[in-house]
């Protein structure tokens, strides 16, 4: 080639080069899927129910600083969508890495009826006139003409509830004797199970949010996020949503929502069944919208602790805050569209609501303590409010203490600091709960949540959860009674994730006054050595079971011995955390300064001996990505078998609720 | 001095560094974390005790337990009348505090310092503050007990009590289970 040839093609080369990358871009298009961001056809990503309601959104990076987003066209299967859009750019409120020219189009509250694939497309005209195009696809899942319409879904969540939890739940409440169960958990008497697969839209490991959400929306959604998929922008309650199970049933049925939890009602195992968010953190919007779009959820009954999101901030107790709030523009579309097509309240910024006397003016009863709730007649209710505790209620290992003591007429127990004496167990909320959405003539979807299962295994605190786990027990028993006294009735019992990889690793070869010299001693060769009972000397752990159905001591002879897959650094000495000095005790530390050193990740505490090295960094345990067992009982109990994905267990609810239950496939066995 | 990093200047430094001879600025007078709010609470939000009212701006003696964070913040801790331990970075504002848990703040000066995480029941001297305050972060706090700068020991590295028996407590204390 002439060397005038060869300073042509170069010269062409360079300027074809710019061309290619003188262009808008795509940087995001929900809902997610594989063919936008790596352009296979499969898995797909993004599922619904026929005529289930989403957000279509893109954002659309212009090629230079200079220029603006123009038009935005969006396009299911070929047919450009007439519905009323928004377009904003990011001058203001997007997220720190997307240009400020970067334009979000968002179409609201969609909904697909025909069942299968469907690709979407969305079309932007930069101002320069150049266009950029992008596809991805999702699915609406049919449903299948089948027999019986199940009124009722009761949704039993241990969070945190791996297999691990459950057994050492049946050692301790249950018993064994020469190696078969004494007494099995209301949960092992479901007669179908099946795995579980929790990882969120974007890890193996999930937390809370998206481990409710995909249960109830059909949908993967980001760690911290609840029924919404992800967006460039700040505000946390603008993010495109998914109806959820509640909404869709409540709008096409007049299902009503009861949500039932031991944690602060904000957290995002209740929350992630009737809010949209993606911050699980924003407490205050949270719960205002539990009652501002109640409307849309069917909202009935709302119960755990949380008291301090619902008082006006002029008031001592309160958590409000106008940081965490909501309020959407009525003259920007971009959320303005949330209201007029969702039919969402609009909010405003008001840390000073007094949201308890608005949930009561709004019908609701109220009940701050098992006392009030008692007094609830349930055939003259039609919704109850009830706020235990200011954020999460109390353990129930410290709840049962506090109820054996004030029997024996003694107080200063743990409930007794906490200024609520007299909070309810989760059995008991349940009971009542079901016994308002009973009466709903078109039915119920509850959720009831036995929070601090997780939340203790995160601690690492062995008798806490396994105590929680035994309430939460109960509470199935109540609902597994009610279904079987009506035959309408699902009930499943399942877990977001499991938490701290626990493992049941043997018994105490050693009686408990003999572990109490042990620990005194310290050390490996005191602690482990001659504690830990494995294979034929773990032998049974018997616990004794008292009239109100806890065990009467966790510090036993002979006890049940847990070790933590996911765990932090730690020191065990295989005892109950000790109840606290009582006041007026010598404090160890008396009227001593403080010590205080520049903020230092390797700082570590000494409280005992056996030290165990974490396999994770910080002070606790973690979710892990292990598959958990789901069990179910009554109509369309069937389904829930297999290794099912977290999202398919929402179909499965949605066939038996909306077109009957049919009979699973159980595969091609017969070839 | 410089630590890891981080200016000391102008932190103020403990006049004795022996624990056994600091003395308070002035006459503490002692409360107990039932003493801030009626007890036990009420139906709805909390009302302050006539005798925290009154102790309100005064210097006070309280005795409680460092609350265990996943994520301690510098400058401050929260105090508990119970050990409790909470997962901030998991669970965030759904955590297992007592509503009457106290906001423990360093002096200004030393808003950069963590303290030294330690179990067991301690005994804090400082001024109480009541009322509503929020921080950038959206945290609201209710009553709050100022340290006196000079009762911090700064150190350059976290070190542990020391020394400690096979309890793992400072001093020997008998405990009853």
């Amino acid at each position: 080639m002439k060397p005038l040839n060869q300073i042509c093609w170069s010269v062409m080369g360079l300027w074809m080069s710019q061309m290619v990358l003188a262009a808008p871009s795509v940087t995001r298009l929900t809902p997610p899927s594989e063919m936008f961001s790596s352009g296979r056809d499969a898995p797909i990503i993004a599922r619904f129910l026929p005529d289930q309601r989403f957000d279509l959104q893109a954002s659309i990076r212009p090629d230079d600083d200079s220029k603006t987003i123009t038009k935005v066209e969006f396009a299911i299967n070929g047919k450009v969508l007439l519905e009323p859009q928004s377009l904003i750019d990011c001058a203001q409120g997007c997220l720190p890495n997307v240009a400020k020219n970067t334009a979000i189009a968002s179409v609201r509250a969609l909904g697909v009826k025909k069942p299968g694939v469907h690709v979407f497309t969305v079309s932007a005209t930069q101002s320069d006139g150049q266009t950029v195009q992008a596809k991805g696809n999702f699915e609406v899942v049919g449903l299948t003409k089948g027999g019986q319409k199940i009124k009722n879904i009761i949704i039993m969540l241990g969070d945190g509830m791996g297999a691990a939890q459950r057994t050492a739940a049946r050692i301790v409440g249950g018993g064994y004797a020469q190696g078969k169960v004494i007494e099995p958990l209301a949960m092992d008497t479901f007669p179908v199970t099946g795995m579980v697969k929790t990882a969120s839209l974007n890890s193996i490991v999930t937390d809370s949010a998206p481990g409710m959400s995909a249960y109830v929306s059909g949908n993967k959604n980001n760690n911290n996020e609840e029924g919404v998929f992800p967006d460039d922008t700040v505000d946390p309650f603008d993010n495109p949503r998914i109806e959820y199970l509640s909404e869709y049933l409540h709008r096409t049925q007049g299902k009503a929502l009861g949500v039932v939890t031991t944690s602060d009602v904000f957290d995002a195992t209740p929350a992630g069944n009737a809010v949209h968010t993606s911050n699980r953190g924003a407490g205050t919007g949270i719960v205002d919208q539990f009652l501002d779009d109640r409307h849309l959820s069917g909202l009935s009954v709302l119960m755990g602790g949380g008291r301090k999101w619902f008082l006006p901030s002029t008031e001592a107790g309160s958590a409000r805050s106008d940081k965490n709030d909501y309020a959407f523009s009525s003259t920007q579309a971009h959320t303005s569209l949330i209201v007029s097509q969702w039919g969402a309240k609009s909010g405003s910024l008001d840390k000073d609501r007094n949201l308890i006397a608005d949930f009561q003016a709004a019908g609701f009863a109220y009940a701050s303590n098992k006392s009030s709730l008692d007094q609830i007649d349930v055939n003259k209710t039609d919704q109850i409010l009830g706020l235990f505790a200011y954020s999460n209620m109390n353990v129930a290992l410290d709840k049962v203490d506090g109820r054996r003591a004030a029997l024996k007429g003694q107080k200063g127990r743990v409930v007794d600091d906490f200024g609520l004496p007299d909070q309810p167990m989760l059995d008991e909320m349940t009971k009542k709960a079901i016994g308002v959405l009973n009466r709903k003539k078109n039915g119920f979807v509850l959720m009831v949540e036995g929070a601090s299962i997780d939340k203790q295994a995160h601690n690492m605190d062995t008798e806490r959860w396994i105590l929680d786990t035994l309430e939460f027990d109960k509470a199935v028993q109540v609902a597994k009674a009610y279904a079987q006294s009506r035959r309408d009735t699902l009930v499943i019992v399942t877990a977001d994730h499991e938490c701290s990889g626990v493992a049941l690793i043997g018994g105490s070869m050693v009686s408990d006054a003999r572990l109490q010299e042990l620990t005194r001693a310290g050390g490996v060769e005191n602690l482990r050595n001659q504690v830990v009972g494995l294979y034929e000397k773990a032998g049974f752990p018997k616990y004794v079971i008292s009239a109100d159905g806890y065990p009467q001591s966790t510090d036993i002879d002979k006890r049940l011995l847990v070790g933590y897959g996911a765990n932090s650094d730690r020191f065990e000495d295989w005892r109950t955390n000790e109840l606290p000095l009582q006041d007026g005790q010598q404090p160890f530390v008396s009227k001593a300064p403080l010590s205080a050193h520049p903020a230092d990740p390797r700082f570590r505490d000494v409280e005992g001996r056996f030290e165990i090295t974490g396999q994770v960094p910080g002070n606790s345990g973690v979710h892990t990505a292990t598959d958990i067992p789901i069990s179910a009982f009554g109509p369309g109990a069937w389904a829930f078998t297999g290794v099912i994905d977290n999202t398919d267990v929402f179909f499965k609810l949605a066939q038996s609720a909306v077109a009957g239950v049919v009979t699973p496939d159980f595969g091609n066995w017969r070839k | 001095m410089v630590a890891l990093g981080v200016s000391w200047v102008g932190v103020s430094f403990a006049q004795a560094q022996d624990p056994g001879s600091y003395k308070p600025p002035a006459a503490a007078v002692k409360v107990a974390f039932g003493e801030f709010f009626q007890m036990p609470f009420g139906p709805k939000g909390l009302t302050f005790t006539p005798k925290a009212k009154a102790l309100a701006g005064q210097w006070v003696s309280i005795k409680g337990y460092m609350v265990k964070m996943e994520q301690p913040l510098t400058g401050q801790f929260i105090l508990s009348p119970r050990p409790v331990e909470i997962n901030d970075h998991a669970d965030g504002d759904a955590n297992d505090l007592p509503a009457n848990a106290v906001l423990v703040l360093l002096d200004p000066t030393q808003s950069e310092a963590w303290v030294t995480y330690r179990s067991g029941l301690i005994e804090l001297q400082g001024q109480l503050e009541l009322g509503r305050q929020e921080t950038a972060q959206a945290q609201v706090s209710w009553i709050r007990i100022k340290l006196d700068p000079k009762g911090i020991v700064l150190q350059a590295h976290p070190t542990p009590l020391a020394p400690l028996n096979p309890m793992g407590h400072a001093t020997p204390i008998d405990l009853k289970h």
